[in-house]
């Protein structure tokens, strides 16, 4: 009985691995290092954004802004760099924009119960426009040498990118597992009772929260920039719905109360990993947005499947 | 229930890459792109380099980011040409800026890259073996004279640009407003079409709703014609007269047709034949890298009524 159950967890994390090496054996070049660095670099933006995107989810919302501050929070540094400010405080005033318009949204939701689709989304469109206007709809490039170094710079052979999605990943799990502000967390997606019994504010929690997604958000922006060495006004637009779709392979449950940080992290990875095979392969990218959709919802049927076997194994034993 | 899908992901899988393996020992040239859908002009380029590669017995790989403004998606799939080992890159960025971290590493990689139609960020010349093009300035300048000329010295004009961050596109806008430099016409619109009609579309209709006197109006390419024609005539505007950029027979069309004044004529079959040869040369050893020229310029002149039957030769 038990065997069985190690075995259908073991199946979860067989189904990724093959699809790894069924990939690896067919298309030449995916297993080569330096692919597979490249991959988590270019993983990498949708996997911090899914970190923050995980925790809005776990609490019943969603984050639409990604979109928006991706643009507009590098727009902000990649601006002030070029006017002569240091590249440290030209970072830090893009991650500013991006935790202060995180925390309006969360302000939104907490205080005046507005859906968090709707404020989102509204301060995603704003940002969005703000990224445009702010240089008359040009893009911006050519950063100080130390910028660009963040973007495309490796630390004993390893992309920065990679060890700063790293950090996320040890970070977001961190909070999640190890505080007690991941557990409140938690709580407010799936038993908001306990809250209330133990005297926790809600609207703290969805003021963190929304303000991490902000952050979270203004973090892969700049990274973005920082390897393209370029800040182009709508260079957001395709990452919002991978982030999302990542949370949602990592098994995030949309319905709230339940998400893994390290699992969307993978969602994040195995999105960025498809799109490289089949890069490699020549596949047209409107055949590749086919495929992932199909992947997506085999993994998720699957991921039910075996959740929904658990579930009932679980209640038969009682 | 996994096996079964095991099995499907294996046969799928399989079928893709038998449909793409590569053949061994020819070269294998990419062109990196922004789309042919709904494109005239890079679907001719496009033809032209697949016909010119295959010619010499090359391999030719199609690489579009599918759509007109999907900058990172264009960077990210030259890192994976670069790690795919390709021999050679014809890139046209959609992004002069963005390109430049990705172009480093390609020469890091020793893979020969030729920009064709949008040009690189100044201060890069290094990065590429050679820019064929238009001169897109040039073609700009030519452009705002002919309509200083059609409207008589004055009035009021709008411009529908490319998409951000394209110096096609900026460059030829840059070069229409000097053209009218000096003359009374006053541009009292300028939006972004996007290259593409379903956006050139709503600026120009915002554009004619905030000016009631347009007298001309300039589109940075010919691809964009179907919205902005499509705009004035639901605004129910006569007389404005029109030009573009490009040279498709679709805007020949219209030139005849008497809608539109002319259109700046571009080569893309030229550009993508000399890009393909100088690579060919670069790769096989016939042509010294040190001796290719940095810019190659592949003409343009104005098709207007005077002129169909020639433009008809080169029309795509």
């Amino acid at each position: 009985m038990v065997i069985a159950h190690l075995a259908r967890r073991a199946a979860l994390f067989a189904l990724p691995l093959v699809l790894f090496l069924v990939m690896g054996s067919l298309i030449p070049h995916f297993l080569d290092v330096s692919n597979l660095l490249n991959v988590v670099r270019q993983s990498s933006i949708i996997g911090i954004c899914a970190v923050g995107m995980t925790y809005v989810i776990i609490i019943k919302g969603i984050d639409l802004s990604l979109a928006g501050l991706l643009a507009f929070c590098p727009m902000i540094s990649g601006m002030l760099m070029l006017a002569g400010v240091g590249t440290v405080p030209a970072i830090a005033a893009g991650l500013a924009a991006g935790i202060g318009m995180g925390l309006f949204n969360g302000l939104m939701v907490a205080t005046l119960a507005v859906p968090a689709f709707i404020t989102t989304l509204v301060v995603g469109q704003i940002a969005s426009g703000l990224a445009l206007i702010v240089n008359g709809g040009r893009s911006i490039g050519a950063f100080p040498a130390g910028f660009v170094f963040i973007g495309n710079g490796t630390l004993l052979g390893i992309p920065l990118s990679d060890l700063i999605l790293i950090c996320f990943l040890a970070l977001g799990f961190f909070i999640q597992r190890k505080t007690a502000l991941g557990n409140h967390i938690n709580a407010l997606g799936g038993h908001e009772s306990v809250l209330r019994q133990e005297g926790i504010s809600a609207s703290r929690l969805q003021f963190f929260v929304f303000g991490f997604s902000g952050f979270c958000a203004a973090v892969s922006g700049l990274l973005l920039s920082a390897q393209m060495d370029t800040v182009h006004p709508t260079q957001g637009d395709a990452y919002q719905l991978d982030a999302i779709a990542a949370c949602i392979i990592g098994g995030v449950d949309l319905a709230g109360g339940r998400g893994s940080i390290p699992m969307a992290v993978m969602g994040a990875l195995i999105i960025g990993g498809l799109r490289n095979a089949l890069d490699l392969l020549g596949v047209h990218p409107f055949i590749q947005n086919i495929f992932i959709g199909s992947v997506i919802i085999l993994i998720v049927f699957l991921g039910g499947v075996v959740r929904r076997r658990n579930e009932l194994a679980t209640r038969g034993t009682l | 229930m996994r096996k079964l899908f095991k099995t499907l992901l294996g046969v799928s899988l399989c079928s893709v890459v038998a449909v793409c393996a590569p053949t061994p020992k020819s070269h294998t040239i990419a062109f990196s792109l922004k789309t042919v859908t709904n494109d005239d002009f890079q679907k001719a380029i496009a033809t032209s380099i697949q016909a010119s590669v295959e010619k010499a017995g090359d391999k030719f790989l199609l690489v579009t980011a599918g759509e007109q403004t999907a900058v990172s998606t264009q960077v990210n799939q030259l890192e994976d040409l670069i790690a795919k080992h390709v021999d050679a890159i014809i890139l046209n960025p959609m992004d002069g800026k963005a390109v430049v971290p990705v172009l480093r590493k390609a020469k890091a990689a020793g893979i020969p890259v030729i920009v064709v139609d949008s040009s690189v960020e100044k201060g890069n010349e290094a990065l590429y073996l050679s820019y064929v093009g238009t001169d897109n300035f040039n073609a700009g300048v030519e452009a705002g004279k002919r309509m200083v000329k059609e409207l008589g010295g004055k009035g009021n004009v709008l411009v529908v640009r490319g998409a951000n961050g394209s110096l096609a596109g900026d460059n030829r806008v840059d070069g229409f407003k000097k053209g009218i430099a000096g003359s009374h016409l006053t541009i009292v619109g300028e939006q972004p079409g996007n290259w593409t009609n379903s956006v050139s579309m709503q600026v120009t209709e915002n554009m004619l709703q905030a000016n009631k006197q347009v007298q001309g109006l300039f589109s940075a390419s010919d691809v964009m014609l179907d919205g902005i024609l499509q705009a004035i005539g639901d605004a129910n505007r006569q007389g404005i007269r029109i030009l573009a950029v490009d040279g498709s027979n679709k805007a020949v069309d219209l030139v005849q047709a008497g809608t539109i004044v002319g259109t700046m004529a571009q080569f893309p079959a030229k550009m993508g034949k000399i890009a393909v040869d100088t690579l060919i040369g670069v790769l096989n050893g016939s042509k010294k890298q040190a001796g290719i020229p940095k810019v190659i310029d592949s003409g343009t002149m104005v098709y207007d009524k005077t002129n169909i039957a020639e433009a008809r030769k080169y029309a795509f």
